[in-house]
């Protein structure tokens, strides 16, 4: 596999004295949409937190865009556009739809295109923009994951880690959710997703990583997945 | 907001300037108190308030500003004692904030109380081994000196947590306030920031500790370390409104008048009033004075 724009290699990671990963490597080549798969405990949002930096990895290597940045705190990986989008939808709740989304554009190289940042996540959620006045808490599931997605944009990201953004969403929802994933890629921007909707994510796919017990059991092209016999009777159902 | 406050700000000012040439030694007195009162919420306020990091031992700062300002005062004279005591007070806020600042919640509230604590005993004892019950400090600067430098000092905290407040170290800590783990992933420097509110909340009580040492002309560790400080901070923010810099001229106002008024007659009453207040408020106004009788509807922007 050629070198990604993200490049995670033997990663052991976890919380204390447990580790969720055994060494796991992966790669995300610049332009695409991974998957990343497995069940719950799997170790899907371990590995994206410590791609992000929110989590010091106990060993491994991981490479952004050709530089080694495991040592960096997640503020400079966000500077250099690895941007997180965490599981539960972690909104400011006081603060209005407008000023989280302000917020995201913390870092420096962010701070200049906020203007251009609040049009595009506007554009991309009108719902938020009929909201923009309104506390982040006030909002619904699914409104408060759009708004978790459009304060990742205002940070300018070059990669998108997302962590299970349809989590609990209904299922119209959902599918939006999945269709402005489509339209961000279409714009050029890299993403690493974990999902636990299988079929769906493998849909829109170019690559994928399947977990399980944090260590990686299975890579392919979103097409072979979908395929794969033990895919489909572990999680697509059929 | 500037706007709406600063011509009350400067009267206040103003006046808080001209109380020495209409009142005597004792109002001089109330008024210097008043002025330390608000010196130490507002600073409390830059930390606790803006951050959500409960501290509930914010007189660790100004006890060690009171022990450094009695130790350097007779070798270096007062502005260098004053100075020193606000640095070793930053200081010791940058070497401890680190790994106090990891924990939060209640466990952020019990290890500042315990800290102050700690620290207390520690300086106890180190007077003990070196046979020192008590230290004197005499000549020191007449209380109508003391009372202009304090209310340059209060004028200095209301000023720091106000721009604080305003600037984009103080989004940063609204973020994270709100949602730390949030405020980690939209780029905000958490650990870092979290640092510099603690450290900038301990220079000025540093500085208070040693003035208002030279105010009593005796050093003793017990009353400089005492929590009820701590607790009369927590108290004065509360009521005021701990949101924005306001709170602490309602709070402490209130407080101190209440205990010029009932301290000497009534201790046992102001005690059991300030339950009362602290309780009430809580309760029906936890956003203060402020936040209860002054909030207005949030302008909408066009």
């Amino acid at each position: 596999m050629s070198q990604g724009l993200l490049q995670l290699t033997d990663i052991v990671a976890g919380y204390g004295d447990v580790m969720a990963l055994h060494g796991v490597s992966l790669a995300v080549r610049d332009g695409s949409v991974t998957a990343l798969l497995g069940s719950n405990g799997a170790g899907k949002s371990t590995l994206l937190k410590t791609a992000a930096g929110i989590l010091t990895p106990r060993r491994g290597e991981i490479a952004f865009d050709g530089a080694a940045i495991a040592g960096k705190r997640a503020s400079e990986r966000v500077e250099r556009g690895i941007v997180l989008i965490p599981e539960g939808r972690l909104i400011f709740p006081e603060m209005s739809v407008e000023e989280n989304l302000r917020v995201g554009a913390f870092a420096p190289h962010a701070r200049p295109h906020v203007a251009r940042g609040l049009e595009r996540a506007y554009a991309l959620f009108p719902r938020l923009a009929e909201r923009r006045r309104q506390s982040g808490g006030t909002l619904s599931g699914g409104e408060q994951q759009m708004l978790a997605l459009g304060r990742g944009l205002m940070a300018e990201p070059r990669l998108l880690l997302l962590d299970e953004p349809t989590l609990g969403l209904a299922p119209l929802i959902a599918q939006s959710i999945f269709t402005v994933i489509e339209r961000l890629r279409a714009d050029g921007l890299t993403i690493l997703l974990a999902e636990q909707d299988a079929r769906r994510t493998l849909a829109i796919a170019d690559y994928g990583y399947v977990l399980e017990s944090g260590t990686g059991v299975m890579e392919g092209s979103g097409a072979e997945l979908l395929a794969d016999p033990k895919i489909n009777s572990a999680y697509l159902g059929l | 907001m500037i706007g709406r406050w600063t011509i009350p700000l400067i009267v206040a000012l103003a006046a808080a300037c001209g109380v020495p040439f209409v009142a005597g030694d004792y109002l001089i007195g109330v008024a210097l108190s008043l002025a330390m009162w608000i010196a130490l919420t507002e600073s409390w306020i830059l930390l606790s308030g803006l951050t959500g990091y409960v501290s509930l031992g914010h007189v660790v700062f100004y006890g060690l500003g009171a022990y450094v300002g009695i130790l350097l005062w007779g070798e270096v004279g007062g502005v260098l004692a004053v100075g020193g005591a606000g640095l070793a007070s930053g200081v010791f806020a940058l070497a401890v904030g680190y790994p106090a600042l990891r924990v939060r919640g209640p466990y952020f509230v019990m290890l500042t109380f315990g800290l102050a604590e700690f620290c207390k005993y520690i300086v106890i004892d180190v007077e003990a081994g070196l046979g020192q019950f008590s230290r004197l400090l005499l000549g020191g600067p007449s209380v109508l000196q003391l009372y202009y430098v304090v209310l340059g000092l209060a004028a200095a905290a209301t000023a720091l947590t106000f721009f604080v407040a305003r600037s984009r170290l103080g989004y940063a800590l609204r973020a994270i306030r709100e949602n730390e783990e949030a405020a980690e992933t939209v780029g905000v420097p958490v650990a870092f920031c979290k640092l510099a509110a603690f450290a900038l909340s301990a220079i000025i009580p540093g500085m208070v500790g040693a003035l208002m040492v030279a105010r009593s002309s005796y050093f003793e560790p017990s009353q400089v370390f005492d929590p009820i400080v701590s607790f009369t901070i927590v108290t004065m923010a509360i009521i005021g409104g701990s949101d924005d810099a306001r709170g602490p001229f309602l709070g402490a106002a209130l407080l101190v008048l209440l205990s010029e008024i009932l301290w000497a007659r009534a201790p046992q009453v102001y005690m059991i009033l300030l339950g009362i207040l602290l309780i009430a408020f809580v309760l029906f106004a936890p956003g203060g004075i402020t936040g209860r009788l002054l909030s207005r509807p949030v302008k909408v922007k066009p």
